[in-house]
């Protein structure tokens, strides 16, 4: 029982910590703050890409040469 | 209700499948989990730690993230999103008529607010933080259900921008949608946006959202493979027959889950280019 008590304990601690801490409707926030800016850098940003994504990774269909 | 099901449900089938295990190591007599208790230290101590490392997978089931995609205007480009902001899933451009181009993006925060709780935030936030103006525009039905839609005004060196915010909230996440354009644009695209943010979907994974169910055998047969691929060369292959597959055989779909699917497949196949891929 000893080991029991132990790993439930250690379990239920793990749980219990918090993945990160935040304020309510940061996300919103994030949300208009990126429309904002994606807007204004416009033309500017192109397909700067990150995944740009798996679009850049896409096959160009050139099909076969011979 | 049916993440929490389909959660412990997993954590359940995780325990008893590691307990078995557990007691088939440390005990093949004894296959109970109860009667392990009055087993062999060995088999107790296996038995304890396979309950541990069951308990372990527990914040993976609860904080993994819900999959949402929606589907963007025609012909808008799917770019990385200018901020590294963990919020922010992914973004669209259009193609306006100025300088400042038509923009969307989806959010999703996890929050244990109620909608109205919610709001409330965000309109502060808008207003005191960021110093724009925020407007409640009353009940949006997404696909997903019933949320909010909100107007931002702000103004900005190529004019003021008009922002539709769509709020959604369901099982301990708000997804936030939001469209920018020019306020001169705002009556062209009207539509546009408000079409995209009402194509919110929330999916348990991206495999549920197939409705013929032929072509989501092929494509789950077509993941499985993944894992049994040993050499470069037949990863390259296949990476090169399921982007077929998305884009022939799934375009209705939509830009955004034809991403998604990719991105996962990319992430199975060359896991270790992983860290690479946002």
């Amino acid at each position: 029982m000893k080991y029991f008590r132990f790993f439930i304990l250690s379990a239920l601690l793990l749980n219990a910590a918090p993945i990160h801490a935040q304020k309510t409707g940061d996300g919103a926030g994030a949300s208009t703050r990126d429309a904002t800016v994606l807007s204004m850098m416009g033309w500017g940003v192109g397909l700067a890409v990150g995944i740009a994504l798996l679009c850049g990774y896409l096959e160009q269909d050139t099909g076969h040469s011979h | 209700m049916k993440r929490i099901k389909s959660f412990l449900y997993s954590t359940l089938s995780e325990i008893v499948n590691l307990c078995v295990k557990a007691s088939i190591i440390g005990d093949r007599k004894r296959p109970s989990i109860i009667e392990n208790f009055h087993a062999s230290p060995n088999s107790q101590f296996l038995t304890m730690w396979s309950i541990f490392l069951s308990l372990l997978w527990i914040p993976f089931f609860c904080f993994a993230d819900p999959i949402a995609y929606f589907t963007p205007p025609k012909d808008w480009n799917c770019i990385q999103p200018p901020t590294s902001d963990p919020y922010i899933r992914i973004a669209f451009l259009g193609k306006g008529q100025s300088d400042l181009r038509p923009s969307l993006n989806l959010a999703i925060e996890k929050t244990d607010v109620s909608l109205k709780e919610y709001l409330k935030s965000v309109k502060s936030i808008h207003e005191n933080e960021m110093k724009v103006s925020w407007r409640d525009l009353g009940p949006f039905t997404f696909i997903a259900g019933k949320g909010r839609l909100a107007e931002i005004i702000s103004p900005s060196p190529l004019g003021d921008v008009i922002m539709l915010q769509g709020i959604f909230i369901q099982e301990g996440y708000a997804y936030i949608l939001t469209g920018a354009v020019l306020k001169e644009e705002f009556p062209q695209w009207q539509k546009n946006l408000l079409d995209a943010l009402h194509s919110l979907v929330i999916v348990p994974n991206l495999f549920s959202a197939i409705r013929d169910s032929s072509l989501k055998k092929q494509l789950q047969e077509t993941f499985h493979s993944f894992d049994r691929m040993t050499n470069e060369e037949e990863r390259q292959k296949q990476w090169s027959v399921l982007q077929k597959m998305i884009l022939n055989d799934f375009s209705s779909m939509g830009l955004h889950w034809q991403i998604l699917v990719l991105k996962d497949g990319r992430q199975k196949l060359f896991p270790d280019e992983s860290k690479y891929i946002q």
